[in-house]
């Protein structure tokens, strides 16, 4: 071959040799982007500018990482700790020279590297862990660690700022500091408000959430006459003045503190608590401000010179189940006693899942075993006994330590005690003992493996309980819990009003502002809420007034297309929420609007219709609630929050409507919506006594016509007047009812049979047949058992 | 350092490269089940009775779970120990009772004296089972059951045990075994609940039972067990009131929809739509259920097979008629309770009665479903909390005795769905006290029977207030012994 | 231009230097991921070089039988060997690269990868030198690269698809195990199934995550991932986690698209390693036998469930088919047989039925059970010709309907439980081909014709011996009001629950006989005080228990009535209201009453009963309770006194009750107070005095006893 040719050639190979080369590089970078492509595709969600801690890497690691690298000591991984930054930037145990995290240097952080690794042995979490870290989710991690992987505490364990509202809109519309919060948000997400909505709604609305019974006539047409600026503020105020207010108000509380009138477990006797919940209404109604309200309960047999008032208010610790089952342990009882005081303690007061430190340390938040043991140890020193009798005949409706109130005092130290004849009655508190029982952090939980003995002390991730402001007891801890330095309290308390008002809290997990509890979807609200409330001397009434006068709150419940859309949970308030009314407030509705109700305020509970056989078929034959004996007369029409609550069976009618079944301590009720609702509005007894008694009063007056009748009937079930439409179909309605009796009175006769109150003289029972039939509809639109 | 930086970034672009490649790795790995709530009757969703997806190929579709309220005696049952007779009178060695924790009732007795079974025992069937006089019924069936003689519990007390055996937990307000099934399967019969509940009584000394048994706990109402009721109104508030009928209550709900339909248009929210259908799914209930507990077209050897208790609305034998006609209609699970088997004393005459009550029924129960095809795919359970001790509790006279709560060895039968009938598994030492072989306890139980259903109980999770809960906690082991 | 014409043998000859270059640097090259998905490509684009290259082999072979003249097909054969070398390259590049991922050593591989090279060079050569050489030395060349594809192309699949891929189909299948009893755990059931569905991936040749099945000791040491499992820990061994996992998730075995293992196989593997994964151990011996023997049944036994050979249906069709009283769903999870369920008499509707016929070859099972179907029906149940399963019982069918339900030849199991089905029926459904089990319960099948039938066809379950021989006491009758107080006169209906029972009755306090009058629906009118008995009877049953029940009359009724004393609060029942409301107190009082006893103890009862006008009473009776137990005794004394002229009132009658024997039985009791013959009385008041003190014998003797009362009858 000649040089010539030669070189052609090699040339020739060069050339292609780079063409080659370029064509596989081209590929692979197709397919590299398509990679890329591809990823974004799935972790759809923006990439914040800064990526911070509380907000965006808390929760993942909280959820997914936390459970093995968290603050449990006993099941931590590799000696692994991410929830503290001095652990995560130590050197790794098992791989030497490889740092968990390194701040700037993903690449270098251990934990990444494992986080990203393809190797299914070494990443992380494990595939058997049933858990995954999403793209997006890594990538933030990523980013977090670029920019230094900064930690920051617990943002609900940093005491609450006061921040100064953002400005007013040039709307006009948020006026409020509530409103400005809101409305910031709602442009930052895009949002607009709803207009208000109009005064009859508005009415039902406050009426509903204030004292919890709708407007009677009377009050809808003051309020819809009155156009002076201040109406609403006044109809407000007057609704704050009301006894009623107590009653709503002590709804809530009473599933917090698992209040019931009996034990619970087997036999399940008689208890007589219901004086303590007479004081909680009397609290609320006297606005007793919310430290005290929570001191007295918590400690108010410690205080100096306590009063009778005092020590009756802890009550609040001895609501806990109590057995009376022969043979049991009476250590394992009391100790069960005690969790269920620190735990209710924990989470209704403090929104923490205390909880699941009971048998080993928290897996999501700072709180050990230790901790957990320190809590308990304040609630550990009663003289109280895990079982008092020896058979079920000696049961009696108050457990050892108890307070006796003697009719004489009932109506001279505790008034608001209604007492319903002169003998005496006790009730259940708590008493502290002459010194501190030996208190141990108890393995697994369990009452007979206990270990290192503990102190009572507070959980310092929260605040340290300095030792020199508080003593070491329940008295101590009352006033660390409501110290304006305590992060939790204040901010716990108005979420949860908050969610009693709106639906939904700004921090969504009512029950938990831990780790794994969701972040408040408005923090500077909050924080600012909390602060002002507590500046303002924890005045509930206030905070109450301050919500429902706001712009936010006033809103029309309307929601458009564009709205359910961008924000179909309502999570920025661009609207109100339509609430389901609770089981109670359901029934006091009904009783209210029929004219029904006895509104008589406290008193033991009463027991009203409820079906045949549901105590005596599930009771073990003993025990003095052994049969359920029915009252009649006034007290069959007392409010649903009077419901006799027999904790093994509780009334069925309003567990339906999920009404806390009282077992533990509840922040916040899950709502349903299902098929026995429908049942329960269609047949209960008291649904359509109610139905005739309304028919019957409106028959009574001659001189209305049927559409006036209906108008009526309207006004005081919905609180609103109905629009032609509506008239139109109630009247056809009624009319084709008539016709239907008219033809076999006899059904109108036995339709009328409903419930025990006396009928009402009436000639014409077909007429009120057919009339009860539409009342009895109108109870049962969706409307009804709803705030609108 | 320089390999760290490959390696990673490498890593990364691979990841990419499956991204792109395998839909959602993980994301539905963990399958429908984890998505809290989706079959639950919440805001929107009218399909509160949608069935749900199990994990995997189902060997059973339902349960009926026949709980025998207050310890029945394995020893007077199914566990002969004839050793119990010769050592009569004579003291539990300390050696076998191993420190058991003792109940109040007993801890301060001066002595254990062994007592052993006042009632004959006889083998039956393939397995030669040892089956008690007092369950002739039982006896003939035995070729169609598998006994379990190794379950031992944790609680010594029956509220604990009880609540532990049907929420997996003995404190805490936690959903029962049945709630976890609505909410993990749905029901098969959109007309009737999933999870129905049917309480009777016995003679002897009860112990009750408590609505928490068939909570719902953190999961949404729907789940909650209805519990049926003897008489007029099987369901509470099912029946129309006097003077009202299907018809009159089609009209009235139609009016309702129209002025609900007004509402909606007006306001959209959806919750109004979902409410309407809440009434038209009552409305289907107040007809289906009435025809599935109507016992009276019953044919005569029905009633003789199940005994002529069985059309007295309560008993327990009326509750198990009712409860195959239940899962003959696609009832997802159906738990009974029968309750008065705590013989602490006077055990020979109250567990005789108790025996009476439930020996013939329970049996019919077996023949019933399976002359019909339905054990192929339903599971039934008979069984206690926990067993009774070998030694007797207050008085002793051979033919009169009590036993008390004992944890650590109990029997329970179960068949149907997947079960390997005509064996005996698992069994305790001579003196009936402690477990000599294939030991099971609650949480393994438990994971069998959602096993069974095409659950894996460890990947039937809910999450609640930040914390992940299963019916059997972090334990259960699958008996892979008993099943066919 | 000229340029361009050479454009393709400069890409060759770039392409082949690039592979030495690869070749030679083999070892030290670690190809970025880029370049590893570039590499997976190989499976795709290997089938260019071995079509084009054959076609080019092809051509020149056959150039003579051409029809066009040689430069044509020379052309032709050019063309194919150009293409065909230019693919073989890229493919072996994409084949190095993609051999750069772990798993790929061994044999196999080695031999795969210098054939396909050879290959690759060869086409490459005779582009370059196809001219140039002779014909011979052209075919000659050819056939090498030829024999040398095959070769590589023969091994890809051996990597891929596992040895003897090709040989498979046509080998004898291993057949099922003879002695499961004789059968050893590892070598004899889970061998096998490993064999089928993983070595193809992890064999010493292709060891994917590094880790070999093939022989016991590579597993026992396991893969890169580590430890394959943990003797005895099924649950904590990878290998279960890898068989579990979600079909989609990439670390799945066997991955998707790969045969699955059946769950019993799983199941199978599970056992195996709880029972401590031994390669040795024989069935008889194991602790899992049972699950073991049960999951080896399934797997080699006979009872192997069929698969379904078809389609799914669309998922959105099978939505739209459910109604509310239709079920229909995969049998099971993720099968395409579909079950259709029917619920609910009263809704049932025959064109759903109908319907179902869109999705006709999926369903495989219907329940029709109690639905109102019949005869003329079953026409709408043979379009489904998959049906395995069909419930048809409390049906009304008869023999007519068998001619339509002989058309279900895939039929496997029918239930006819309480249908009216001659034994002829079902002599005609047992031969059903494939029928295996039948459900005959309550037919006029007699278990002796079953027992024949069964011989040599299905299953037949007749059920349990028919009990209606068997002499069962029948229970009480119900007695409807329960209550034993009446104003009026009343009609008493006596009923019973099982069907076509008679009740007889007697009031004359006799014990009913067969003689005595019957109840049937026609209730019985109670006019005065009575004593009901009745009896139930029927045939086949003996008779029941007799329940005995008393009614007693209270004709009048004050028109005012009050309590001048007050109950005790824990006994206060309904007031006043309770003394004449005709309401039982139930004699069970302990713990708690049911709230319509009236308790009185150590102070008196003191009723005051008014009438508008004068009213001729002959006597008062008072309903109360004796319950020695619970300290519920006769009162010390009754009277009865009536407001004369002056307002003064005058004693009109006194009663002093016997006490109680120690033993006496808690029972309700009437205490009668007869009045004076003559005189009517507008005002009485009835003056109740407790017992003081127990009697002596009582364990609270000399304590004050109670006084229940829980009804006045006044006539």
């Amino acid at each position: 071959m000649n040089p010539h040719k030669k070189r052609a050639v090699f040339r020739f190979g060069k050339i292609a040799l780079i063409t080659a080369l370029t064509i596989l590089t081209a590929g692979g970078f197709y397919y590299y982007f398509q990679g890329k492509g591809a990823t974004t595709e799935i972790g759809e969600q923006a990439m914040p500018e800064t990526v911070s801690f509380n907000f965006h890497i808390k929760p993942i690691l909280s959820d997914r990482c936390f459970a093995c690298h968290g603050p449990d000591q006993n099941h931590r991984e590799a000696g692994l700790r991410l929830d503290l930054a001095e652990d995560a930037y130590r050197v790794l145990k098992d791989t030497p020279g490889l740092h968990g995290i390194v701040p700037g240097k993903p690449d270098l952080s251990g934990v990444y590297q494992r986080i990203v690794t393809d190797d299914p042995d070494q990443r992380m979490p494990p595939v058997a862990s049933n858990l995954t870290l999403t793209p997006h989710e890594i990538k933030l991690i990523g980013k977090w660690i670029k920019q230094g992987a900064k930690y920051e505490k617990h943002w609900a364990f940093i005491p609450p700022r006061k921040v100064t509202p953002p400005p007013a809109d040039d709307a006009g519309w948020a006026t409020g500091s509530i409103d400005r919060f809101v409305w910031a948000k709602m442009q930052e997400k895009g949002l607009k408000p709803n207009p208000e909505a109009d005064k009859a709604t508005l009415l039902r609305r406050i009426c509903t959430d204030i004292t919890g019974l709708p407007p009677d006539l009377k009050q809808m047409e003051a309020f819809l006459a009155d156009d002076s600026p201040d109406a609403y503020d006044k109809m407000v105020d007057q609704l704050l003045r009301s006894p009623h207010f107590g009653e709503k108000m002590a709804l809530h509380w009473m599933d917090i503190a698992r209040y019931a009138d009996s034990y619970g477990y087997q036999d399940d006797q008689l208890r007589t608590q219901w004086p303590w919940r007479d004081w909680v209404i009397h609290a609320f109604n006297k606005n007793l401000s919310y430290d005290r309200f929570l001191t007295w309960q918590l400690a108010g047999d410690m205080l100096p010179g306590a009063s009778m008032e005092q020590i009756l208010a802890t009550g609040f610790g001895r609501n806990h189940k109590i057995t009376e089952e022969q043979g049991v342990i009476d250590e394992e009882y009391r100790v069960t006693y005690v969790l269920d005081r620190t735990n209710t303690y924990a989470k209704g007061i403090l929104g923490v899942t205390m909880e699941c430190a009971q048998c080993h340390d928290h897996k999501y938040d700072p709180f050990s075993q230790k901790n957990y043991y320190e809590l308990f140890a304040f609630f550990n020193n009663t003289p109280e006994k895990g079982i008092e009798i020896a058979n079920s005949r000696e049961s009696k409706p108050r457990k050892y330590p108890f307070l006796e109130i003697s009719g004489a005092e009932a109506s001279s130290l505790l008034k608001f005690v209604n007492m319903p004849d002169t003998s005496a009655v006790a009730v259940s508190v708590m008493e502290e003992l002459p010194e501190q029982r030996k208190t141990f952090v108890l393995n697994r939980g369990v009452y007979d493996a206990p270990g290192d003995e503990v102190a009572p002390s507070t959980p310092p991730s929260i605040l340290e309980m300095n030792p020199d402001k508080y003593p070491r007891n329940r008295l101590g801890l009352a006033k660390w819990t409501v110290d304006s330095q305590n992060p939790l309290t204040s901010r716990v308390l108005v979420n949860q009003l908050w969610e009693q008002i709106f639906g939904r809290g700004l921090v969504s997990t009512v029950g938990d502002f831990g780790s794994q509890g969701s972040l408040p979807s408005h923090p500077e609200l909050l924080d600012w809420l909390s602060v002002d409330f507590v500046q303002h001397g924890w005045n509930i009434k206030r905070l109450v007034k301050q919500i429902v006068t706001s712009a936010t709150y006033r809103q029309s419940a309307r929601q458009s297309p564009a709205q359910k859309e961008r924000d179909p949970d309502n999570i920025y308030l661009s609207r109100a929420n339509r609430i389901r009314l609770p089981a109670e407030l359901i029934r006091d509705h009904v009783l209210a609007s029929s004219g029904l109700l006895t509104d008589r305020v406290g008193g033991p509970s009463f027991k009203p219709y409820q079906p045949n056989g549901i105590w005596e078929v599930t009771s073990s034959g003993r025990g003095n609630l052994k049969r359920y004996v029915q009252d009649h007369g006034a007290d069959l029409y007392r409010r649903g929050l009077y419901t006799f609550i027999k904790l093994t069976v509780p009334p069925p009618n309003m567990l339906i409507f999920d009404a806390s079944n009282r077992d533990q301590c509840e922040v916040a009720r899950i709502r349903t919506n299902t098929p026995l609702q429908a049942l329960v509005m269609m047949n209960d007894p008291v649904v359509l006594e109610a139905s005739r008694v309304l028919a019957g009063q409106l028959l009574a007056n001659r001189n209305q016509t049927d559409t006036d009748r209906i108008t009526e009937a309207f006004r005081r079930i919905l609180c609103r007047p109905p629009q032609e439409k509506e008239k139109e179909l109630l009247l056809a309605y009624l009319e084709s009812e008539a016709v239907r009796y008219g033809k076999n009175p006899a059904l109108a006769e036995k339709f009328l049979n409903a419930g025990e109150y006396p009928a009402t003289p009436n000639p014409d029972k077909t007429r009120q047949a057919a009339l009860m039939s539409v009342v009895h509809s109108l109870y049962n639109l969706e409307e009804t058992i709803t705030k609108n | 350092m320089h390999d760290i930086l490959k390696e990673t970034s490498l890593n990364i672009n691979r990841r990419q490269f499956f991204s792109r490649l395998s839909t959602g790795i993980g994301g539905a790995a963990l399958g429908s089940l984890l998505i809290p709530d989706l079959f639950s009757g919440s805001a929107g969703s009218g399909e509160a009775f949608l069935p749900g997806k199990p994990h995997f190929a189902p060997k059973a579709k339902r349960i009926i779970y026949l709980f025998q309220s207050g310890a029945p005696s394995q020893l007077e049952s199914f566990d002969y120990k004839p050793l119990l007779r010769q050592k009569m009178g004579e003291d539990l060695p300390e050696s076998i009772r191993g420190g058991q924790r003792l109940t109040g009732m007993t801890a301060n007795q001066a002595r254990f004296p062994l007592v052993g079974s006042l009632f004959e025992f006889q083998q039956y069937g393939q397995a030669r089972a040892w089956v008690s006089e007092l369950f002739p019924h039982t006896a003939s069936v035995v070729d169609d059951i598998c006994i379990i003689k190794s379950l031992f519990t944790e609680a010594i007390n029956h509220d604990p045990a009880i609540t532990f055996f049907q929420t997996g937990a003995q404190q805490g307000n936690r959903p029962s075994m049945g709630a976890w099934m609505s909410y993990g399967l749905g029901s098969e019969n959109q007309n009737l609940p999933a999870f129905c509940v049917l309480v009777s009584k016995g003679k002897g000394n009860g112990q009750g039972v408590y609505a928490k048994l068939w909570s719902n706990g953190f999961l949404d109402s729907i789940h909650q067990g209805v519990q049926f009721m003897p008489g007029a109104d099987p369901v509470l508030y099912l029946g129309n009131p006097g003077g009202t009928d299907g018809t009159s209550r089609r009209k009235m709900l139609d009016n309702l929809e129209q002025l609900n339909q007004m509402r909606y248009e007006e306001l959209g929210d959806p919750e109004i739509l979902a409410r309407i259908k809440q009434y038209e799914m009552a409305y289907r209930m107040q007809t289906s259920v009435p025809e599935v507990t109507d016992l009276s077209r019953e044919p005569d050897h029905i009633i003789k097979l199940y005994g002529p208790d069985c059309l007295v609305p309560g008993t327990y034998a009326a509750n198990c008629l009712l409860a195959r006609k239940l899962a003959e209609n696609g009832v997802r699970f159906i738990q009974l309770y029968h309750q008065g088997w705590d013989q602490h004393g006077n055990l020979p005459t109250e567990m005789t009665g108790q025996a009476k009550d439930v020996d013939q029924a329970s049996a019919a129960l077996v023949q019933d479903l399976k002359q019909r095809g339905l054990l192929e795919d339903t599971l039934l359970i008979w069984g206690g909390e926990f067993g009774r001790t070998n030694y007797c509790q207050g008085k002793l006279a051979h033919n009169e005795y009590g036993r008390d709560h004992h944890p650590r060895a109990f029997s329970v039968w179960l068949t149907g769905g997947g079960v390997k009938t005509g064996i005996v598994f698992g069994e305790t030492d001579d003196f009936g006290y402690n477990i000599t072989r294939d030991p099971v306890h609650v949480h393994d139980f438990q994971a069998t029977i959602l096993h069974q259903m095409g659950i894996d109980h460890e990947k039937l999770i809910y999450k609640h207030l930040g914390r992940r809960y299963r019916l059997t906690d972090v334990h259960g082991k699958i008996v892979q012994g008993i099943l066919a | 231009m000229n340029y361009i014409k050479s454009l393709p043998i400069h890409l060759i000859i770039g392409l082949n230097s690039f592979i030495l270059f690869f070749l030679f640097f083999e070892a030290r090259i670690s190809a970025p991921p880029i370049l590893e998905t570039v590499g997976r490509l190989h499976p795709l684009i290997l089938h260019f070089p071995i079509v084009l290259l054959l076609l080019a082999v092809l051509f020149e072979l056959a150039r003579e039988k051409f029809p066009w003249e040689g430069a044509v097909s020379t052309w032709l054969v050019r063309f194919f060997l150009y293409a065909g070398a230019i693919s073989a390259a890229v493919t072996v590049i994409f084949g190095l690269f993609l051999s750069k991922e772990d798993g790929y050593s061994g044999e196999l591989v080695l031999y795969h990868k210098w054939l396909g090279v050879v290959t690759c060079w060869l086409s490459a050569g005779l582009c370059i030198g196809y001219s140039r050489l002779g014909r011979t030395a052209a075919v000659i060349s050819m056939a090498v690269m030829a024999i040398a594809l095959t070769g590589a192309g023969h091994y890809g699949a051996a990597i891929t698809h596992g040895e003897n891929f090709i040989l498979e189909p046509i080998r004898p299948k291993s057949t099922g195990i003879q002695d499961l009893s004789k059968a050893l755990i590892y070598p004899d059931l889970v061998a096998p199934v490993l064999k089928q569905k993983c070595i193809s991936c992890h064999n010493p040749d292709k060891a994917k995550g590094g880790l070999v099945l093939t022989d016991t000791a590579a597993m026992v040491k396991g893969g890169e991932n580590g430890k394959l499992f943990i003797a005895g820990n099924a649950s904590g061994s990878l290998l279960t986690e890898r068989l579990l996992l979600d079909l989609n998730h990439k670390h799945r075995m066997p991955p998707k698209g790969k045969p699955q293992l059946t769950e019993a196989e799983i199941g199978l593997i599970k056992a195996w390693i709880d029972d401590g994964a031994d390669f040795r151990s024989s069935l008889k011996t194991s602790s899992q036998a049972s699950a073991i023997s049960a999951f080896a049944a399934s797997i080699y036994g006979e009872t192997r469930e069929p698969g379904y050979d078809f389609a799914p249906a669309d998922p959105e069709v099978v939505a739209g088919l459910a109604t509310s009283n239709l079920l229909l769903a995969p049998v099971s999870y993720n099968s395409p047989g579909l079950d259709a369920s029917f619920f609910g008499r009263s809704n049932f509707n025959k064109k759903t039925l109908e319907t179902l016929t869109r999705v006709g070859e999926q369903i495989v099972s219907i329940n029709l059970s109690g639905m109102p179907v019949g005869d003329p029906d079953m026409a709408l149940v043979t379009p489904f010709i998959n049906l395995r399963t069909l419930n048809l019982n409390q049906t009304a069918i008869t023999d007519k309907a068998i001619p339509e339900l002989q058309k279900l030849k895939k039929l496997e199991v029918i239930m006819l439980t309480g249908t009216n089905l001659s034994p002829g029926a079902f002599e005609k459904l047992a031969k059903l081909p494939n029928l295996k089990r039948v459900y005959a319960w309550n037919t006029r099948l007699a278990r002796t014709e079953a027992d024949r039938l069964q011989k040599n066809g299905p299953k037949f379950d007749v059920g349990p011996e028919n009990r209606d021989s068997t002499l069962l006491q029948l229970n009480p009758p119900l007695f409807v009001p329960s209550n034993s107080f009446f104003r009026e006169p009343f009609a008493l209906s006596i009923s019973h629950p099982v069907y076509g029972a008679a009740i007889r009755y007697t009031v004359n306090g006799a014990d009913p006989g067969p003689a005595d009058q019957v109840v049937n629906k026609k209730p019985v009118t109670i006019t005065q005080n009575t004593v009901v008995k009745a009896q139930a009877f029927k045939d086949g049953w003996t008779g029941s228990e007799i329940v005995e029940k008393t009614y007693q009359r209270g004709a009048m009724i004050p028109t005012s009535f009050s309590l001048a004393t007050q109950p005790h609060p824990l006994h206060k029942g309904n007031g006043a209201a309770s003394l004449f409301d005709l309401q039982d107190g139930s004699p069970d009082i302990l713990y708690a009453s049911d709230g319509k006893w009236l308790g009185y103890q150590s102070q008196p009862f003191i009723a005051d009963l008014k009438f508008d006008k004068p009213v001729g009473a002959r006597e008062i009776l008072l309903s109360t309770l004796t319950s020695v137990a619970l300290d519920a005794f006769p009162p010390a004394s009754v009277e009865i006194r009536a407001s004369g002229p002056g307002g003064d009132t005058i004693l009109i009658a006194r009663v002093t009750p016997n006490l109680p024997q120690k033993k006496a039985p808690v029972e309700k009791q009437i205490i009668r107070c007869p009045l004076p013959a003559s005189g009517t009385f507008g005002h009485l008041r009835v003056i109740v005095t407790p017992l003081p003190k127990m009697p002596g014998w009582h364990a609270r003797h000399g304590q004050p006893a109670w006084f229940f009362i829980d009804e006045i009858l006044i006539n």
